[in-house]
């Protein structure tokens, strides 16, 4: 039990809009303030009660003490303070669930920029496949690569091609080119019939996967891109090692 | 120890800090995802890139509903881009491409693709679904050409003959937007028949809907 808890709870029952915490707070720092005084008392050569008496006196009554105190307190910074509290929590419990897609943007423009090879296409038939590096820059900071090829042979005695590419922003939080799904390919001047690609476009990236059927062995497709200004040519070194003849 | 109290004031100024920093940091976070285009500057860089095309330059405006279209074109392209009139609206749109007429696309009739002509047709629905708009685009560099003539395949649809509008590059262009009849239903047969027309208004070439190099359904944002 302090000397001076009953000064300081008359003092805080009169503040109104206070929190416990606050006049806990309040409670403490009057404390301290008339510990202070009777301390300073008391080495003057006061005695002890005496210096506690005095210093709760010259605090001035607890009534009026309490009402300048509860002035510092009044309603509408109460209600703004647990306002602001309301919106800082909704405002971080969005912000946790915002945070995640710039967090994936980042991830999957390191895929496509890095390790593009990571990307499953959860395809069973997919043979497996060999690294390329053809890239190409793009106007307006975008990337087309070529990142990818493999082969194998299908039920009628030709082969199946399967070309892997990805068109990424240069910025992670940029949209992306769909510049990827666009490819065409040709071998000995003669256009390869090529299915619609299968793309997966997410963040600032787009992955195609194509499939050219039916292809001779030994065949070197070329695959171009002539789009909106762009005329892109390379050569496909596919692995025909992989597969007997 | 001692500990120092804050006032109510002074509490409540702490928290509205902390709560502006978060909001703010909300702002940055949604601003980061979505990267609205607030400018029709913004618009344009965006679907340029977007394109992967060199810079474009303003041909034409129209506004459709509360919606700005730019014309743009380079030596390459014609783009159609939107771009909201709302500030609101401006918030979840980052910038696109209506349609892109490239003249090296090949065409789904390439016993056309000798024709000095490339059209292009979206249909733009409303916000119920419904086709209400329709855009045609076209680019020539016929050097006697001067007017167009767009017959629809389906009587009730719009027709009629347009001029071709000089642009800074080695084509002129012309485009339409029309507003869709109300019985038009998403199946109608919206092809159009394309006439280059000389000075004379003699027919020099024509492109049906099977030349067209782009068909679609758009919306607009």
């Amino acid at each position: 039990m302090t000397p001076y808890r009953d000064y300081t709870q008359a003092v805080c029952a009169c503040l109104r809009h206070a929190t416990a915490k606050e006049k806990q707070a309040v409670a403490q720092e009057l404390q301290d303030h008339l510990d202070d005084h009777a301390a300073a008392l008391v080495e003057a050569g006061w005695d002890p009660e005496q210096a506690q008496a005095h210093a709760l006196e010259a605090m001035g009554e607890a009534q009026e003490v309490g009402q300048a105190l509860d002035r510092e307190f009044p309603l509408r910074w109460w209600m703004l303070s647990r306002v602001a509290g309301c919106v800082l929590l909704i405002a971080l419990l969005l912000a946790v669930s915002w945070l995640r897609e710039p967090v994936m943007d980042l991830y999957f423009y390191h895929q496509a920029k890095q390790d593009p090879l990571s990307f499953d296409w959860h395809r069973e038939e997919l043979p497996a496949l060999t690294p390329l590096d053809l890239q190409a820059a793009l106007p307006g900071g975008t990337t087309l690569s070529v990142y990818a090829m493999g082969v194998t042979e299908n039920d009628t005695g030709s082969y199946d091609a399967y070309v892997c590419a990805v068109s990424y922003s240069e910025d992670p939080f940029h949209f992306p080119s769909d510049a990827a799904q666009y490819l065409t390919f040709s071998a000995g001047g003669e256009m390869i019939f090529s299915y619609s690609p299968t793309s997966d476009t997410q963040g600032c990236r787009c992955f195609a996967l194509y499939r050219l059927p039916e292809l001779s062995w030994g065949v070197v497709p070329t695959a171009q891109l002539a789009r909106n200004g762009t005329h892109i040519t390379w050569e496909i070194p596919l692995p025909w090692q992989e597969v007997s003849p | 120890m001692k500990r120092h109290c804050f006032t109510g004031k002074q509490r409540a100024f702490l928290w509205s800090g902390l709560a502006l920093l978060a909001l703010l940091l909300l702002a940055a976070l949604y601003l980061l995802s979505n990267r609205p285009a607030f400018t029709p500057a913004q618009t344009i860089r965006e679907a340029e890139r977007r394109e992967a095309t060199q810079q474009t330059t303003l041909l034409d405006t129209v506004s459709m509903d509360d919606t700005d279209l730019f014309l743009l074109g380079n030596q390459d392209v014609l783009m159609v881009v939107p771009f909201p009139q709302h500030v609101l609206s401006r918030l979840g749109y980052a910038g696109h491409s209506l349609l892109t007429l490239d003249p090296d696309q090949p065409l789904y009739d390439q016993g056309q693709e000798g024709v000095p002509l490339r059209c292009a047709q979206l249909i733009l629905d409303g916000e119920d679904n419904v086709p209400r708009f329709q855009l045609l685009v076209g680019i020539t560099d016929q050097p006697e050409a001067v007017t167009v003539t767009l017959a629809p395949e389906n009587g009730t649809l719009w027709s009629g003959t347009v001029p071709l509008e000089e642009s800074p590059f080695a084509y002129r262009y012309f485009w339409v937007w029309a507003d869709l009849p109300p019985q038009v239903e998403a199946e109608t047969n919206t092809d159009y028949t394309v006439t280059l027309l000389d000075e004379a208004g003699q027919p020099l070439d024509q492109l049906t809907g099977d030349g067209f190099s782009l068909w679609g359904h758009g919306r607009l944002p």
